[in-house]
């Protein structure tokens, strides 16, 4: 069963990317949309765009891809996460993920992935506009759209 | 140039300047630590390179005039309200003199160009065909525009997108740069625009329809603990709407009909504004069965027409968002259009001077009249020819009119803004526009873009325009004395007291945001609603002081307050320094504002119940006061060695002392 879950609805993104230099910033130090485990894929000419980030799926073609159990759930069996002492960096996560939600980072040299900063999304933080929400998963009021409308 | 990946010892800064030389066709780059350093970066740096590299003589339309497109320490980091890019060089639009002046921009050019790796751009020279720049980190190519040229600038930046994937961020001219019109716009995305200055035909003039970047390289930090801390407590200060009070609502109706929805202007910004809006599916009224999508924001407001206000012409919002995307797609700057050339246009018809634009009669309830308009200023046909010389000139050119234009125009060629008397939709009455028109007799432009800061804060949060969530006049300067130094800079009943400083203290700020570069209609943060004294805070942070902690969280760089704000004088005077220098700029130029500000303003203060004119001699105290606290001869306008040497600029007191235009000690 789910724990915390991170949603996004694209009705309500206005296209800041705060998410993607707040998440670059929480995990490497600095800002690179290279080093961010989240996507906006944002074009001006469109009404909506996706966010592409690991939505933690149950299961997990990229843990299972994975040659040497690197990618690893985390206690409370909420998010994901990378284990670099195990990694091998052979790709192969990048490969499995339906989504395109494994990334490499060239500056750090390595896959990444959203971990939800360990249960804290940075990104949710700054989303003025609730487009980004984190919760239970057995809150449904977490899942009604366009929630920036309010 | 060889691909190379970014690397960076600077926190902050990329440490490098792109040159691109459109004649030649050389591209290389430009160390900028020992400019970032002294100028802070974007407005800054700048300034120093046309202090540098501007002699007196280039005009706007010379290859020699450098089209200068910065970012900032800030840019590119995850600093809230940190994405607009500064565009700087000798303006087309700038009236009388072409003179060297800036126009600010949003959309998500300038952190991409900051994750490519440069500070700035800076592009001198005129290539022989159409070329656009094309950057991708380290790899930079000046490349064919042939096919994009006459293209309008949605269009053109669709075609860049499928070239080089959605993922890069273009600044892309029209028709109207093309055709080096003085207000040609630079445009990025749909509504996003370098308006005012006309440095679209800048563009056009060096043949050089685009800029496209990319960039996958990073931005250090130097504190990132503290950088982290106080940007989100920033961030949550300012989390009201676009810097003022009370919740940004969507119309329920547009949202059903037109899919109205939050939509930034620039990148980082973390409010609900109630400005920005994005459109979708808008039917066409002139152009029958086409459909528009897009942003719609700030001046564009104006075009379909605000009941019961002087620009109350009838085109409704179907037709006003059309016209605002056309005007867009030719790359014409709303603003001269909407707060000069159509009431201008309007006044000559109702005079009897002109009654139709060759065969099209003048109606503004009409939008064809607007479309045509457009398109004959776009294209320089018929009268458009004069027109596309900004509202302006074209009264001269025309030969009718002028005292039409004056109304309209307070400045250096621009149309006015928070002013109280030109501009009939931005609510200001005496004494509050005093402030503004220091702001504009000192700059070299419409000071506003970067200077909302005292007029719009003050009427924005007052309760005379925010009845429920608004604060009364004795609160405001109650706030206002701890930024100011005094309640009577910004009390209602002040009359003329105290308003040098604040135009002053404007003046440093606006630098500040331009540079780092931070957006103008959050900071500085004064007024809050969410602390008990309504003086804005966060952590131990005061607001006026948010810009300097990122600052020195973000670059390491170990100065006081007191140097950071000398950083942004220091600015302040080498721009003065240039025009003084290569245009004459002095005190009689900066007085041309007077005649504008003593008509009678067009709204009243309510507490005086009669509506107010410039009383000259007072104004000239006041700007005698201002000369006074900038460390320049009140007598001619000059900066003098004394406060230049202070600011570390004795190169520059020896240059004007040289060519006898330093003020006496």
């Amino acid at each position: 069963m789910k724990g915390r879950i991170l949603l996004f609805d694209a009705a309500s993104c206005t296209g800041c990317l705060s998410c993607v230099t707040a998440c670059s910033m929480h995990h490497v130090d600095a800002v690179s949309p290279a080093s961010a485990r989240i996507h906006i894929e944002f074009d001006p000419f469109v009404n909506r765009w996706p966010a592409v980030y690991c939505r933690q799926c149950t299961a997990a073609p990229c843990a299972k891809a994975c040659p040497v159990e690197a990618i690893r759930l985390d206690e409370r069996g909420e998010y994901w996460y990378v284990d670099y002492e195990r990694c091998i960096g052979c790709m192969l996560c990048i490969d499995a993920c339906p989504l395109g939600a494994m990334f490499y980072d060239p500056h750090h040299d390595q896959v990444i992935k959203c971990d939800t900063c360990g249960g804290e999304p940075a990104c949710v933080k700054v989303c003025a506009t609730q487009a980004l929400v984190w919760g239970d998963a057995s809150d449904r009021s977490l899942y009604r759209k366009q929630k920036g409308r309010r | 140039m060889a691909a190379t990946t970014t690397t960076s010892t600077s926190f902050g800064w990329t440490g490098r300047i792109l040159r691109v030389d459109l004649s030649t066709g050389e591209i290389w780059t430009q160390p900028s630590m020992e400019y970032n350093l002294r100028y802070i970066g974007g407005r800054g740096v700048g300034a120093r390179l046309a202090w540098e590299e501007i002699s007196p003589g280039v005009g706007a339309f010379d290859p020699r005039n450098p089209l200068m497109i910065f970012a900032g320490p800030l840019t590119g980091t995850s600093a809230p309200f940190s994405g607009r890019t500064i565009i700087m060089g000798v303006s087309p639009q700038s009236y009388p003199i072409e003179w060297f002046s800036r126009s600010n921009v949003g959309g998500h050019f300038g952190p991409e160009l900051k994750w490519a790796g440069y500070d700035g751009i800076a592009i001198t020279g005129q290539a022989e065909r159409p070329r656009y720049l094309f950057i991708e980190n380290g790899r930079v190519e000046l490349r064919d525009a042939g096919e994009l040229w006459g293209l309008d600038t949605y269009e053109a930046q669709r075609r860049l997108m499928a070239a080089h994937g959605k993922s890069v961020r273009i600044l892309s001219i029209g028709p109207a740069g093309e055709r080096l019109s003085r207000i040609a716009i630079i445009n990025t995305e749909t509504e996003s625009a370098a308006g005012q200055g006309g440095f679209g035909a800048v563009m056009g003039h060096k043949r050089l329809k685009a800029i496209v970047v990319r960039g996958t390289g990073q931005v250090h930090i130097a504190r990132p603990a503290l950088f982290r801390q106080r940007c989100q407590a920033i961030a949550e200060e300012a989390h009201a709407p676009l810097g003022w009070p009370g919740p940004a609502r969507l119309d329920p109706e547009k949202v059903v009909k037109y899919g109205e929805r939050f939509h930034v202007c620039t990148q980082g910004c973390t409010v609900r504004c109630s400005e920005c809006r994005w459109y979708d599916r808008v039917p066409g009224v002139v152009r029958k069965g086409r459909i528009y999508s897009g942003q719609f924001h700030c001046a564009s407001a104006l075009f379909p027409g605000v009941p019961g206000t002087f620009y109350d012409w009838k085109l409704g919002f179907e037709a006003g968002f059309e016209l605002s995307t056309i005007c867009n797609e030719y790359g014409l700057n709303q603003w001269d259009i909407l707060f000069g050339i159509v009431p201008w246009l309007r006044d000559c018809r109702r005079a009897g001077l002109l009654n139709d634009l060759d065969g099209i009669p003048i109606d503004p309830d009409d939008p064809h009249f607007w479309a045509e308009l457009l398109r004959r200023i776009a294209l320089r046909e018929g009268i458009g020819d004069a027109l596309a010389e900004g509202g302006r000139r074209a009264p001269d050119i025309l030969g009718f009119g002028r005292e039409f234009a004056d109304e309209y125009y307070a400045a250096w060629g621009y149309a006015g803004h928070w002013d109280g008397h030109g501009n009939r939709i931005n609510e200001i009455f005496f004494p509050f526009w005093l402030v503004p028109a220091l702001q504009w007799a000192m700059d070299t432009r419409d000071p506003l873009s970067s200077g909302h800061g005292y007029a719009q804060n003050i009427m924005t949060w007052s309760k005379h325009l925010s009845p429920q969530a608004g604060l009364d006049w004795e609160t405001i300067a109650d706030v206002a004395a701890r930024v100011y130094g005094s309640r009577r800079a910004a009390h209602i009943r002040s009359g003329y007291e105290d308003k040098a400083f604040p135009a002053f203290w404007h003046g440093q700020r606006s630098v500040i945001k331009d540079s780092l570069l931070v957006d103008d209609q959050i900071f500085p943060r004064i007024y809050s609603e969410k602390t008990p004294d309504h003086f804005a805070r966060a952590l131990d942070m005061d607001g006026p002081a948010f810009e300097y902690h990122m600052f020195t969280a973000a670059t390491g760089l170990n100065i006081s307050e007191a140097e950071f704000e000398r950083m942004a004088e220091r600015v302040f005077n080498i721009e003065r320094a240039v025009l003084v220098r290569n245009n004459g700029r002095d005190r009689a130029m900066d007085e041309s504002v007077i005649p504008y500000f003593a008509k009678v303003e067009w709204w009243t203060n309510p507490e005086l119940g009669e509506r107010q004119a410039l009383d000259v001699e007072r104004f000239r105290r006041l700007m005698d006061e201002y000369y006074t606290l900038r460390g320049w001869d009140p007598r001619t306008g000059w900066p003098t060695r004394r406060r230049l040497e202070e600011l570390g600029l004795r190169d520059i007191a020896d240059e004007l002392e040289r060519i006898g235009r330093l003020g006496p000690a």
